[in-house]
């Protein structure tokens, strides 16, 4: 191993003074330069080599090969170490030469070898940190490389990449759960139908069926990688099942409560209107006709008539009070009449111009869809009577193709709107649009200050049909007088 | 006295017929002559009895009021039957009305109101509550234009029709014959494009263009 393996610190100076003592072949090197001292100073003629003749200058070259071996293996610690160490070999020869010409030619020759000895030695020594740093980079590469595969193998989020001609070119194992094993290869298109074409990915939310047929709803965001070669297309799916599902159980909660509401409206409106209104107006018939009874004194028939007229009138409130709860005019003839209703309840109560404009629409829609819209426009209509100081109430019912338009617009006073700033909105605000959504429509409000307000609903224009029709006016009627009045009253002839 | 007025009074609520019964029956110059708790049983009775006044509630079970109705009036068209109901809709006084119904009292509406509805329905006249007839006639804009019309000389005449006044009767109110009276009702049926004198009726009492009140007790 050479000492070079480890990484070197500090400046030449203090390398220079550590040289690679614990290495063997350092102390071979040296050894040589002991042997090359011995053989210069025969040359030199200080010794018994005198006689073999060579030149001194030639021996000092001989220096050359440990000061360059140091150099090669052990950088500068190794070359400047062994260059101090043939100097010193080498000075005795040097001082005790004869000629002061030859000894300044040894001198110069000693200083070269030293001077090479530093060059060679700095050189070897970059070079060999720079191919360290190469190496070193490398590992480092390729630890992130291991890191990154991990964490897109290990990532929960289905991922994808693909090129950019959208062919998926890898899955990581949550992705090969949600697509199967087919999916590398094929288009991404094929694998995420996109619900809108043009649309950022990451508007939309799909619903699929994992590789083990269960249902998941995920949220695609794309990134869009640059790559050399055309660039990448890397396709993360946020999975959205829990959440999808809370909201699914909370809008079915809402819906259910909205059913249980109608229902029992429904339930008081039909027992205000089809048994206490019925009892009160036999009452005042009752009375009224004992008041005309002959030989009753006048003020007893003229309480009689009062106490008559006080239960006819209590009877047009609860009758009255019905209709406000469920109006049987919505069941009975449909949501056009109904809606023609509250236009003019608008008009009366609050003093509004009213318009209703109703176009395209043949026939009775579904129940549900009947029910809704007029429960929106019951709900937008008294807005405007509550808040909007209009002077002006348009109502306009629009069937086009299978959907039914609702708009509800005034030139009122108009409101910043609580809903797109996060602020609790008033309950009907949001029971309009829960109501809508409930149907698998929209809700929109419009609004200029001053300007006034525009309510629209979007909800599906279903037929009535089998499942869904009205409830049409007998059907409201108590079941009990469908079997006891034929037996029981029957005919009566006088 | 004249034969008094026969009734069939058609409604499923006991309380409410016997004391509909109770209060005709006060009046001398009307008889009920049968009660039916259902719909469907109210067009029999009146097959069987032509009364000259069915009282029939809106909501009734068997045949709602409005079908049987139109099932009375499809098997005796003399039988004039005024729908009692409990609720204010115009859309269900113009329903009731081109059902063929001559009149469209409501339940919670003072009694007399009712007693005077049999009787001016009985001398042919169309009998609306007055607030009914009120907010038909505030109308609603667009189908108010056929009627527009009409002349003033044209509405008096169609107002007085609508009170079941004979032609004979027109002509004397107004101070004009017979024959311009005749006239006038020819061009009321051309405008409003009606066949007959009760089409005429039913078209502009639907439309809010005359208001009908019973009149007062002579
Ligand atoms: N047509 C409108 N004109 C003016 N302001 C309105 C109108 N509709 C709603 N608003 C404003 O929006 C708020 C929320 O309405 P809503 O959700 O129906 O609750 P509430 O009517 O119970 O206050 C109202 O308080 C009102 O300030
Ligand atoms: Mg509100």
């Amino acid at each position: 191993m050479t000492p070079g393996g480890t990484p070197r610190r500090g400046g030449v100076l203090r390398r220079a003074v550590r040289p690679p003592v614990g290495s063997t072949r350092f102390w071979v090197v040296q050894t040589l330069a002991v042997v090359i001292g011995l053989i210069h100073a025969a040359a030199a003629g200080l010794g018994p080599l005198r006689p073999v003749g060579l030149p001194d200058s030639a021996t000092l070259v001989l220096f050359l090969l440990p000061v360059l071996y140091a150099a090669l293996n052990f950088g500068l610690a190794g070359s400047i170490a062994t260059a101090a160490w043939v100097t010193i070999l080498a000075l005795p020869v040097l001082v005790l030469s004869d000629g002061a010409g030859a000894r300044w030619v040894d001198g110069a020759q000693l200083a070269g070898l030293d001077l090479v000895s530093l060059v060679v030695g700095r050189s070897v020594e970059r070079e060999r940190a720079a191919r360290q740093a190469a190496e070193q980079a490398g590992a480092a590469h390729r630890a992130a490389e291991v890191r990154y595969r991990a964490l897109f193998r290990g990532h929960v989020a289905p991922t994808l990449v693909a090129d950019a001609d959208g062919r998926v070119l890898e899955a990581n194992p949550a992705a090969v759960q949600l697509f199967g094993h087919g999916a590398v290869g094929r288009q991404l298109n094929d694998l995420v139908p996109s619900p809108a074409r043009g649309a950022p990915p990451s508007l939309g939310v799909l619903t699929l069926h994992d590789a083990r047929g269960e249902q998941r709803t995920v949220r695609p965001v794309e990134v869009a990688v640059r790559a050399p070669a055309g660039g990448l297309r890397l396709l993360v799916f946020r999975d959205v099942t829990d959440e999808a599902r809370a909201r699914g159980r909370m809008a079915a909660y809402a819906a259910g409560v909205v059913r249980a509401q109608e229902e029992e409206r429904r339930a008081i409106a039909a027992e205000l209107q089809d048994e206490l209104l019925q009892v009160l107006v036999g009452l005042a018939r009752r009375l009224q006709a004992l008041a005309a009874f002959p030989g009753i004194p006048p003020p007893v028939v003229s309480t009689l008539s009062e106490a008559a007229h006080l239960a006819a009138t209590i009877g047009q409130g609860l009758g009255a009070t019905a209709a406000g709860l469920r109006p049987p005019v919505l069941d009975d003839l449909g949501l056009e009449p109904a809606l023609r209703g509250l236009v003019a309840g608008a008009e009366s109560a609050a003093g509004l111009a009213g318009r209703l404009q109703v176009i395209g629409l043949e026939g009775r829609l579904c129940a549900a869809v009947e029910l809704t819209a007029f429960r929106i426009a019951q709900e937008a209509i008294r807005n405007v009577e509550q808040h909007a100081r209009a002077r002006q109430l348009v109502v306009r019912l629009a069937c086009r193709g299978d959907h039914l338009h609702l708009i509800i617009g005034d030139d009122g006073a108009g409101f910043t709107l609580p809903l797109s700033e996060g602020a609790p909105a008033g309950l009907g605000l949001l029971g309009m649009r829960e109501r809508a959504h409930g149907l698998g429509g929209s809700l929109q409000v419009r609004c200029r200050p001053a300007r006034g307000t525009v309510v629209t609903a979007s909800l599906p224009a279903t037929p009535a049909r089998a499942d869904c029709a009205p409830v049409r006016t007998a059907a409201a009627a108590p079941t009990v007088g469908e079997t006891d009045s034929v037996g029981r009253d029957g005919t009566t002839v006088r | 006295m004249s034969t008094p007025i026969t009734v069939l009074i058609a409604e499923d609520h006991t309380l409410v017929r016997e004391g509909t019964r109770e209060l005709l029956d006060r009046e001398p110059d009307i008889t009920v002559v049968a009660e039916a708790g259902r719909g469907d049983l109210a067009v029999e009775l009146a097959g069987r009895h032509h009364p000259d006044v069915v009282l029939m509630d809106m909501r009734i079970p068997g045949l709602n009021g409005v079908d049987a109705t139109r099932a009375i009036q499809a098997i005796a068209p003399a039988v004039r039957v005024v729908i009692v109901s409990a609720f204010e809709d115009e859309d269900y006084v113009r329903e009731a009305l081109a059902a063929g119904a001559a009149g469209y009292v409501l339940k919670t509406a003072p009694s007399r109101e009712l007693v005077e509805g049999v009787r001016a329905v009985a001398a042919g006249a169309i009998v609306l509550s007055p607030q009914l007839s009120r907010r038909l006639a505030q109308g609603q804009g667009e189908p108010r234009r056929a009627t527009d019309r009409l002349s003033p000389r044209e509405l008096a005449v169609l107002r007085r029709i609508a009170q079941g006044r004979a032609n004979k009767e027109v002509a004397r109110d107004l101070g004009i014959s017979l024959r311009t009276v005749e006239g006038h009702l020819h061009n009321i049926f051309e405008k409003l494009r009606v066949g007959s004198r009760t089409e005429a009726i039913v078209h502009a009492v639907g439309h809010g263009v005359v208001s009908i009140e019973p009149p007062e007790r002579p």
